[in-house]
């Protein structure tokens, strides 16, 4: 994966998290530093709810790609769920 | 699986008596904020709950007895009853549970069984064994009663759901007379969740077998069943578990009982499946999952109606 892109997968990641009720305390910077999501101090509940919550901003048209589970526990996983997301969202925008 | 006549159906719910609101609890927010490590609770699906005000045994008979009358079935002439709990509620139910209950509801010829150990996937598998009880021609119609209800209001607020307290049962029957048939049944030990080391991939990894474990039975296809009536967790963890499993959030029947009752321990497929009876019906031909999760566990159970 090119570090830029990364990079603003992680940025994208910190971004929604500061827009959500009771993530408001992660800064981008830890977000920035951080491998896993323990380091976030995210609970498996937590990541849930970000993954819904995201799903839900994105427009609620697509579902969790149950493929995805396996890339939660860490922080570059969560945000290439997020950027996965994205692209299917432009995908039907598109068609 | 058991012969084409044997049948379930009569589901009877009795909730706890006392609504309440989570803000009703003392300390629900320090409780929460404990459990959820900031989450917002507002998100979490749940407006109100339930909760008993007396012994878990008198709402026990009091389903039991909603189940007879609907069937207009009177109560000596029912051969078993599998009782279901979750672990945590198995110190209610003390040496003079069962004398009471079968005496309080009439159930004079009536052999009891309790299905536990399996939190609250055990009314699932209650299900299923009451169902093969029938292989003894002699039996002729069989109970399946769950009950929850918390010890403590400390209880009742927890990371994955906020517990309410309930007893639902149904009839299941050799004569007909049931809205479905028990087509497959499956349970499955994720024993990593069981000794609380489980992670996102080991629930999803025993949702998908327990899945394919029912509907391979019958090579039936997710897509092919009408409803789901799953466990009342918190709305998105629900619609999350579901989607993992490759069950879309659209077939869910939960969400206005977890709003208006919340966890009610191993009765929620159960009350899901009777708001569903109530508002659309159950239709011959259709496919149904009764579908129940918990750490270490999840179940499943096709029904077909008939």
């Amino acid at each position: 994966m090119c570090p830029d892109l990364v990079a603003v997968d992680r940025r994208n990641l910190a971004d929604f998290l500061a827009s959500q009720p009771g993530f408001e305390a992660i800064t981008a910077e830890q977000v920035a530093a951080a491998r896993t999501r323990d380091d976030l101090g995210l609970s498996s509940l937590q990541v849930i709810l970000v993954m819904v919550n995201y799903l839900a901003a994105t427009g609620g048209e697509h579902a969790f790609r149950p493929d995805w589970v396996a890339r939660l526990d860490d922080v570059d996983g969560i945000a290439s769920v997020m950027r996965d997301i994205d692209s299917l969202t432009m995908s039907s925008a598109r068609s | 699986m058991t012969a084409d006549t044997v049948t379930v159906g009569s589901f009877a719910c009795e909730l706890g008596d006392l609504e309440c609101k989570p803000a009703d609890l003392p300390d629900f927010e320090q409780w929460w904020q404990a459990e959820s490590n900031g989450a917002d609770f507002t998100t979490m699906g749940c407006g109100t709950f339930r909760k008993m005000s007396g012994p878990v045994s008198g709402y026990v008979v009091a389903t039991v007895q909603r189940t007879l009358a609907e069937r207009g079935l009177p109560a000596r002439q029912v051969d078993r009853v599998v009782f279901a709990t979750t672990d945590a509620n198995l110190a209610q139910v003390d040496r003079d549970f069962v004398a009471g209950v079968l005496e309080a509801a009439g159930l004079v010829s009536c052999v009891p069984v309790l299905m536990s150990f399996q939190q609250c996937c055990a009314s699932v598998t209650a299900l299923g064994h009451g169902c093969a009880l029938f292989d003894d021609p002699a039996v002729r119609n069989v109970l399946v009663v769950a009950f929850d209800a918390a010890a403590t209001d400390r209880e009742r607020v927890r990371q994955f759901a906020l517990f309410g307290d309930a007893a639902a049962s149904c009839l299941i029957s050799r004569d007909g007379g049931g809205e479905l048939r028990l087509a497959s049944s499956a349970v499955q030990i994720d024993y990593e969740g069981l000794l609380g080391r489980d992670s996102m991939v080991s629930r999803q990894q025993v949702a998908r077998d327990t899945l394919d474990a029912v509907l391979g039975t019958t090579g039936t296809s997710i897509a092919e069943v009408t409803m789901v009536f799953p466990t009342n967790l918190y709305q998105p963890l629900t619609s999350f578990n579901a989607m993992v499993a490759g069950i879309h959030k659209s077939k869910l029947h939960f969400a206005e009982m977890l709003y208006r009752v919340g966890h009610c321990g191993n009765c929620d497929w159960m009350l899901n499946l009777i708001d569903y009876r109530d508002k659309v019906g159950l239709r011959r031909g259709e496919q149904y999952l009764s579908h129940a999760s918990a750490p270490g566990f999840f179940a499943g159970g096709l029904l077909v109606g008939v």
